[in-house]
C-alpha cells in the first residue's frame, strides 16, 4: 500500500484496523 | 439515543439484537462511506506519498500518541454535535438505530476523546486507496456501534438510566492506554515503511496546503456572521467587507480544488500569493488597530500573536512554495486543442449546441422567475 512491501503493508493496515477498532470502542457519548 | 436501543424500549431481546445489528450496520456504512472518500481524496492529491507519507502518518500517531499522556492534552478535531433527539419521535424504533449509528459512524461529527480516529483518517488519505480507506474506517464505525452492546444486561427502566452512564465511566485509564499502544505501533510501522520508502513531499506539501486552504475556506462558509465580524474588526470600507466576504473563501476553496483536479502547481502559486496578502492585512491590522484584534483566519474571533499569525503564514507558504517547485501536474481535465479537418463541423455543431443550451436555461430562469411573480 505505501512501502510495497506485502508484510509491512499487511503490518500497517492491520495497525490501523486494530486502532480504529479501539477508537471506536473508546468513543465519547456526550461532552 | 442509548436508551433508545435498550431492551427497556423494545420490550425483548430479539427487537434488541435486531436494533443493535442495525446500529452497527448504520454506523458501519457511514464510516466506510467516510473512509472511502478520504481514500478518493487522497488519490486525488496524489497519494501515496513515499517516504514523506510514512513519515507524515508516524508523526501524527506520535503527537497523539503523547495526547494519551497523564496531564497531556492534544487537541483531536471534533464538531462535538449529539445525534438528535427527535429522531426517535418521528421514525420508528428499527429505523433510528441505524439513524443513530449512521450519525455516530463518521466519528468527527460528535465527540471525540482521543485522537487515533485522527490518525487513521490521516493513514487513509496518506495511503490513496478508497477500498482500504473504508476498510480501516469502517472497523471505527462498526466497533462504535458495537461499543452499546454494553446494553445487553438492562431489563428495568432504573437500569436504563445507567447505560449511558456505564458507557462513559469505561475506565479512563485503560483507554488512554489502550489509545496510546495502539497509536504506538502505527507509528513504528509508518517509521518501518519510511526507512524502506522515498520522495513524495512535493506532492504531500501541496495536499497540506490544499487541506489548510479547505479548513480555512469550511470555516468561513459555515460560520458567515462569524466571518462578517472580524472583517468589521478590521476596520475595513464597507465596499472591501462586501467583496472579502464571498471573495476570500471562494479564492480560498479554489486552491484545494486546483489540487484535487491535478493542478497542483497552480493551487501552491494561488496559495502563496494569498498568503502574502493575508500576512499584509496581518500586519496592516497590528500596526494601524494593535494586537486585539483577531484575523479571522479559520473563522475564528480569538486573538493570536501577530508574531504566531505570521509564522503560521510563513510554515504554509514554505510548503507551498516547495509544492510550487516541485508538484508533478496530473490534470484530470484537459483543454481540448484547436480542431483540424474533419473535427471543426462537430467542434462546430458542439459550441453552437452549447449556447443554445446556456440561452435556453437563462430564459427559462427569467421565465420561472415571472411567473413566480406573477
Amino acid at each position: 500500500v505505501l512501502s510495497g512491501s506485502p508484510s509491512l503493508d499487511g503490518a500497517l493496515l492491520v495497525a490501523l484496523v486494530v486502532g480504529s477498532i479501539v477508537a471506536g470502542w473508546s468513543a465519547r457519548y456526550g461532552p | 439515543m442509548v436508551e433508545t436501543i435498550t431492551p427497556v424500549v423494545h420490550g425483548g431481546r430479539a427487537r434488541w439484537i435486531r436494533a443493535v445489528a442495525l446500529h452497527v450496520l448504520g454506523a458501519g456504512v457511514t464510516a466506510a462511506l467516510f473512509g472511502a472518500i478520504l481514500g478518493g481524496l487522497g488519490s486525488l492529491l496524489g497519494a501515496p506519498w513515499g517516504r514523506a507519507g510514512a513519515i507524515g502518518v508516524a508523526a501524527v500517531a506520535l503527537v497523539y500518541a503523547l495526547g494519551e499522556l497523564p496531564r497531556v492534552g492534544v487537541a483531536v478535531p471534533q464538531l462535538r454535535r449529539q445525534v438528535p433527539d427527535w429522531w426517535r419521535t418521528y421514525f420508528g424504533p428499527s429505523l433510528v438505530a441505524f439513524l443513530y449509528g449512521a450519525g455516530l459512524g463518521v466519528g468527527f461529527l460528535t465527540f471525540l476523546a482521543h485522537g487515533t480516529l485522527a490518525v487513521v483518517a490521516a493513514a487513509a488519505i496518506a495511503i490513496g486507496e478508497p477500498g482500504w480507506g473504508a476498510v480501516i474506517v469502517g472497523a471505527f464505525g462498526v466497533a462504535r456501534g458495537a461499543a452499546i452492546v454494553v446494553a445487553g444486561s438492562i431489563t428495568t427502566g432504573d437500569d436504563g438510566a445507567t447505560v449511558l452512564d456505564r458507557l462513559v465511566a469505561r475506565s479512563d485509564r485503560s483507554r488512554r492506554g489502550a489509545n496510546g499502544a495502539a497509536l504506538v505501533v502505527i507509528a513504528a510501522v509508518a517509521i518501518a515503511i519510511a526507512a524502506r520508502t522515498d520522495g513524495g513531499w512535493a506532492a504531500l506539501a501541496s495536499a497540506v496546503v490544499a487541506g489548510s486552504f479547505a479548513w480555512s475556506a469550511v470555516a468561513k462558509l459555515a460560520s458567515p456572521r462569524r466571518w462578517v465580524g472580524v472583517l468589521e474588526d478590521h476596520r475595513l470600507p464597507p465596499w472591501v467587507i462586501g467583496a472579502a466576504r464571498r471573495g476570500v473563501p471562494a479564492a480560498e476553496a479554489l486552491v484545494p480544488l486546483l489540487a484535487v483536479v491535478g493542478l497542483r502547481r497552480a493551487s501552491a502559486v494561488l496559495a502563496l500569493a494569498l498568503l502574502v496578502v493575508f500576512s499584509i492585512e496581518i500586519v496592516r491590522v497590528r500596526l494601524t488597530i494593535g494586537p486585539a484584534v483577531a484575523c479571522g483566519c479559520f473563522g475564528e474571533r480569538t486573538t493570536a500573536s501577530t508574531s504566531v499569525q505570521l509564522l503560521r503564514n510563513a510554515s504554509v507558504s514554505a510548503l507551498a512554495a516547495i509544492a510550487a517547485a516541485s508538484a508533478i501536474d496530473a490534470p484530470l481535465v484537459r483543454w481540448p486543442g484547436a480542431p483540424h479537418g474533419p473535427d471543426v463541423v462537430p467542434a462546430v455543431l458542439a459550441v453552437v449546441g452549447l449556447g443554445v443550451a446556456v440561452f435556453a436555461a437563462w430564459r427559462s430562469t427569467a421565465w420561472l422567475a415571472a411567473g413566480r411573480r406573477a
